[in-house]
């Protein structure tokens, strides 16, 4: 994408990080609404500014939106299509919006709300039957971990990854956690816990999975141009890439992926052209915000990052590269989706522009570029790159 | 006497089979006992498993051969926590994807059933064993290749 820094993310707001189920009786709207207009305040603009909505992993309804919160007129409304992995990707489509001048100010909102009973992490016993989903729920295979389990035993026997690297993922996000206001998890983690924990689908124990919350989150997209004069510092988009390789393809649903690509997190050409397009490597980002819905998929996202070599990324992280304090790269300083909250991407994005401001609890000195991930998971998948 | 825990089997009631055009083949061979796998009638080549399209050539000339279900895990997992309440006699279990032999690295997500679990590793030989559901449905299966 050649719009380097056209477009900044100038608002962030959010609710309170509920635990699952817990943000009733506020509905899913509301809550949507709540940060968006937290978002513009954040901001210094008027709800009734946003002429734009760019949505991600099933998004809502606009129409809706605009009656609640009296927006007059939408120009542009687009969602990425899939789940998770294209999160990024529709910050990236606002930031094209107002690059091309098809609308001014555009939101990218997001809610996560889990109705009492149903859990995300069963999700795949609730989904639909369909012809091209028989090939994996013949299998018995229930929850997102369970397919993710797969990538990682691989990585293992492939590369001689070790639990250790799983444990230290784990251990330093929660570190990050523990000073962050809101943050569901704040107690350390210690390695003794890690392996004591209850093994939930061989090699994932308890400690690599994320947690699941009821959290809404908005980010509110302007042009740099109007960027310069609004109340926060901007932070502009860098570069944006969704999307993806065939050979990922629906990935975890799919399980044909060759070699090269079985372990991995599927971002391999997202970084490549993520980097090329505005001439920087791995070596340039400050900080990196990396979907940690499992704590294997953060080593192999650190990978298809260039951040360390293919395979290298377990001993990366043993030898505490990702730590806020010491670390070659620190990843997930807000305590990411294993101890802070999750919310498919939101809470990275938003801790993203918090880096760039210069206002993040565990702020990475003098931070320029941030780099910001969608899910590891089937296409498109999506990366961001946030600069000063 | 053995104190060696076996691989049992996801329960049937967790999903209800779905068809279509181009699936429908592979889920009759199955009550045959043949697992098919499709191949390109015009180029030669495999092709994916559910596609309308030769991903090769596009032609839509599939055909269904017959595979003999040896094959390798090419790696498992073993689900030991019931994550919904159905799931609680059937844990231990073991989804597994399944390399077969012979046919350009083509993989089945399938699962290694009535096998010692300390015995499964990424590698293991293993071959085709069918479960038939009281539905008329039939799951081809993996167990570890004597
Ligand atoms: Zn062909």
């Amino acid at each position: 994408m050649k719009i380097a820094k056209q477009a900044a993310v100038v608002g962030i707001g959010a609710t309170p990080y509920y635990r699952r189920g817990e943000s009733h009786p506020q509905t899913f709207n509301e809550l949507i609404c709540k940060a968006i207009i937290n978002a513009t305040e954040d901001a210094g603009l008027s709800v009734k500014d946003i002429d734009g909505f760019s949505y991600y992993s099933f998004g809502t309804d606009t129409g809706l939106l605009m009656e609640s919160l009296g927006i007059p007129e939408v120009r542009y409304s687009s969602m990425v299509s899939g789940g998770g992995g294209g999160s990024v990707g529709a910050v990236q489509n606002a930031a094209m919006a107002v690059a091309t001048g098809a609308a001014n100010v555009v939101v990218v909102p997001f809610c996560m709300q889990q109705p009492t009973g149903k859990r995300y992490g069963s999700i795949m016993s609730q989904i639909d039957p369909t012809p091209d989903k028989a090939f994996f729920m013949a299998g018995g295979l229930v929850g997102p971990g369970h397919f993710f389990a797969m990538l990682a035993k691989r990585h293992m026997h492939q590369y001689g990854t070790r639990r250790e690297a799983f444990c230290e993922v784990a251990m330093s996000t929660r570190e990050n956690a523990i000073t962050r206001p809101g943050a569901r998890f704040q107690k350390a983690l210690t390695k003794e816990e890690y392996f004591a924990g209850p093994m939930i689908a061989d090699p994932l124990c308890r400690y690599d999975f994320c947690l699941e919350n009821d959290i809404a989150g908005a980010l509110i997209i302007t042009s740099a141009e109007r960027a310069k004069d609004l109340k926060q510092r901007p932070a502009y988009v860098l570069n944006g890439e969704q999307g993806g390789r065939r050979e990922w393809g629906r990935s975890i649903a799919w399980m044909n992926m060759p070699d090269e690509y079985f372990a991995s997190a599927g971002h391999a050409s997202i970084a490549k052209h993520l980097y090329a397009d505005v001439g920087i490597t791995a070596a340039d980002v400050d900080v990196a915000l990396l979907y940690d819905h499992f704590s294997p998929m953060v080593v192999m996202q650190l990978e298809d990052y260039g951040f360390c070599a293919r395979g290298e990324g377990g001993a990366f992280v043993e030898d505490g590269n990702i730590r806020f304090k010491g670390g070659s790269i620190p990843v997930n300083t807000h305590g990411g989706n294993l101890s802070e909250a999750y919310a498919v991407g939101i809470t990275h994005m938003i801790e993203g522009v918090q880096q760039i401001r210069g206002t993040a609890t565990n702020q990475v000195k003098d931070a320029e570029i941030a780099l910001v991930t969608g899910g590891p998971a089937s296409l498109p998948v999506s990366g961001l790159l946030l600069s000063r | 006497m053995s104190n060696e825990v076996f691989a049992k089997a996801p329960p049937d009631e967790l999903f209800q089979l779905e068809v279509d055009t181009w699936t429908q083949p592979y889920w009759d061979a199955a009550k045959d006992h043949q697992l098919k796998l499709p191949k390109c009638g015009d180029c030669q080549q495999y092709c994916e498993l559910g596609a309308s399209h030769c991903r090769h050539c596009r032609s839509q000339n599939i055909s269904w051969v017959e595979h003999s279900g040896s094959g390798k895990v090419y790696s498992f997992t073993i689900i030991r926590f019931p994550v919904i309440p159905s799931l609680q006699d059937s844990v231990p279990y073991v989804p597994a994807v399944i390399e077969l032999d012979g046919v350009d690295g083509l993989k089945l997500i399938s699962n290694v059933v009535d096998a010692p679990l300390s015995e499964i590793e990424i590698g293991s030989a293993v071959s085709l064993r069918w479960h038939d559901r009281e539905d008329g449905v039939s799951l081809p299966r993996f167990t570890l290749a004597k």
